[in-house]
């Protein structure tokens, strides 16, 4: 069966590196699913989860926030992201935790334009998306 | 007899020195390893990033703010330093390049252009970051137009976001031509080499330079990069490409404020430890009088004892 050469890169490292058979991410216009022999696509991720199903019917899920899905050639597909999560590394106390904090920052940063409210809501985003994606896992 | 004293007391405030500059130089090791390990972290995503970055630009309108090359008359300059003193000749050697720079404008100007173009009319400003780069900047008799010492303390891409904002309107109203950056780029613990890169407008050949050297790292890490890569941009290219652009930009300020930072901190590293190795020998030589002048004092003693027995026989 053909597969994907698939790596996650952040910069802080390279998060995962794997050879599955189809990975599914969240773009603006919806989800989306690559398989091998994908045409070379430049898609910008939402935050939120990506799902990677391996050769033996696995799947592994991983929370990313601020991204590019790149497809290449010969079917490799790199993610470059700010920052990508295992699920298996999310402490969903400490997510609710930083999601409330989050949101009452929020509340008080009035001002929409303002760099703070920029980075708190992007803040929010991001441990909503690793909320999510434990969520779904336990179902 | 006189000297003695003086001489012991000097041997323990040198010794205590000594301790002081070894403790520093160790913490100074700990912190350039991790400096390090987080500078090489960031290059294959940096990597890639510019790969992703070339690979698209092509597709996209001329007329994007961020890529049109405007003609060069007010630039902006992001120098990084540090916040600290004590690391041997880091900031001197930035000193010298930013010198070098102001007395001659066209190496920004004909930046990544090949030929020399009259400079003369150029006006530099300056954003610092540490505290040193802006002390830098007043004893050369320049403005900076903001200080970031902050940004030198903690480094992550949420720090530095306030600066990448405001470089971004700043280009955009037409403030500023080009904006680059002067960091130190870490070679190895003894060699590091100052640079200037092109921020803005966002330059094919800048990136391409730092690609080549960034290729043997790729090639460790397996990274496989789509050359040419003929892409599908969905939803759009101006979507893709203002999203792009930005995290380009970040990466490359990161890029710079991890080698800068590695640097750094392997020059305090190699300056305590001459400074540790002096305070080693000064105390050598120290302690060589002391027991000379000790030695003396016991020879002259048992001479005069042996001349008043000498006298009485």
């Amino acid at each position: 069966m053909k597969r994907i050469d698939f790596i996650i890169i952040t910069p802080t490292g390279i998060v995962h590196e794997s050879k599955p058979v189809s990975i599914t991410v969240d773009t603006a216009d919806g989800q989306l699913t690559i398989l091998p022999e994908h045409t070379p696509i430049v898609v910008p991720l939402n935050a939120g989860e990506i799902v990677i199903r391996t050769e033996n019917n696995e799947e592994i899920f991983l929370a990313v926030y601020g991204g590019f899905l790149e497809v290449l050639k010969n079917s490799s597909v790199n993610i470059l992201a700010d920052g990508a999560l295992h699920v298996e590394e999310i402490d969903e106390d400490k997510v609710k935790e930083a999601i409330e904090r989050a949101e009452k920052l929020k509340e008080q940063e009035l001002d929409k334009s303002s760099i703070e409210y920029a980075k708190v809501s992007a803040r929010l985003e991001r441990e909503l998306a690793k909320l999510r994606v434990t969520r779904k896992r336990r179902r | 007899m006189a000297g003695t004293l003086d001489i012991k007391r000097r041997i323990n405030s040198i010794s205590n020195t000594k301790k002081v500059t070894k403790a520093m130089e160790v913490v100074s090791a700990a912190k350039m390893k991790k400096a390090v390990d987080r500078a090489l972290s960031l290059r294959p995503y940096a990597k890639a990033m510019y790969e992703l970055f070339a690979n698209v630009a092509p597709h996209a309108h001329k007329e994007h703010p961020l890529l049109t090359v405007r003609d060069t008359e007010n630039v902006l300059v992001i120098l990084i330093a540090s916040n600290k003193g004590l690391c041997g000749s880091y900031n001197a050697s930035l000193t010298r390049t930013v010198r070098s720079m102001l007395e001659k404008p066209e190496i920004l100007v004909s930046l990544n252009k090949g030929e020399m173009m009259d400079a003369s009319h150029v006006t530099i400003d300056f954003i610092t970051i540490g505290k040193r780069a802006a002390h830098m900047i007043k004893i050369l008799g320049k403005d900076s137009i903001a200080t970031f010492p902050e940004i030198a303390k903690q480094k992550n891409s949420d720090s530095i976001s306030p600066l990448v904002k405001m470089i971004f309107e700043m280009y955009k109203e037409e403030k500023y031509d080009k904006v680059v950056i002067i960091y130190t780029d870490f070679v190895n613990a003894l060699k590091q080499n100052q640079k200037i890169r092109q921020l803005l407008p966002v330059s094919k050949e800048d990136l391409a330079e730092q690609l080549t050297e960034m290729d043997n790292i790729a090639k460790k890490n397996n990274i496989k990069l789509g050359e040419n890569v003929k892409y599908l941009i969905e939803p759009s290219n101006e979507i893709v490409l203002k999203a792009l652009i930005p995290k380009v930009i970040e990466s490359q300020i990161l890029h710079a404020l991890y080698e800068s930072a590695a640097s750094e901190e392997s020059s305090r590293m190699l300056a305590m430890k001459s400074a540790t190795d002096a305070a080693g020998e000064i105390v050598d030589d120290l302690k060589l009088t002391y027991n000379k002048i000790r030695q003396s004092k016991i020879t002259q003693e048992i001479s005069e004892i042996s001349a008043g027995r000498a006298a009485l026989e």
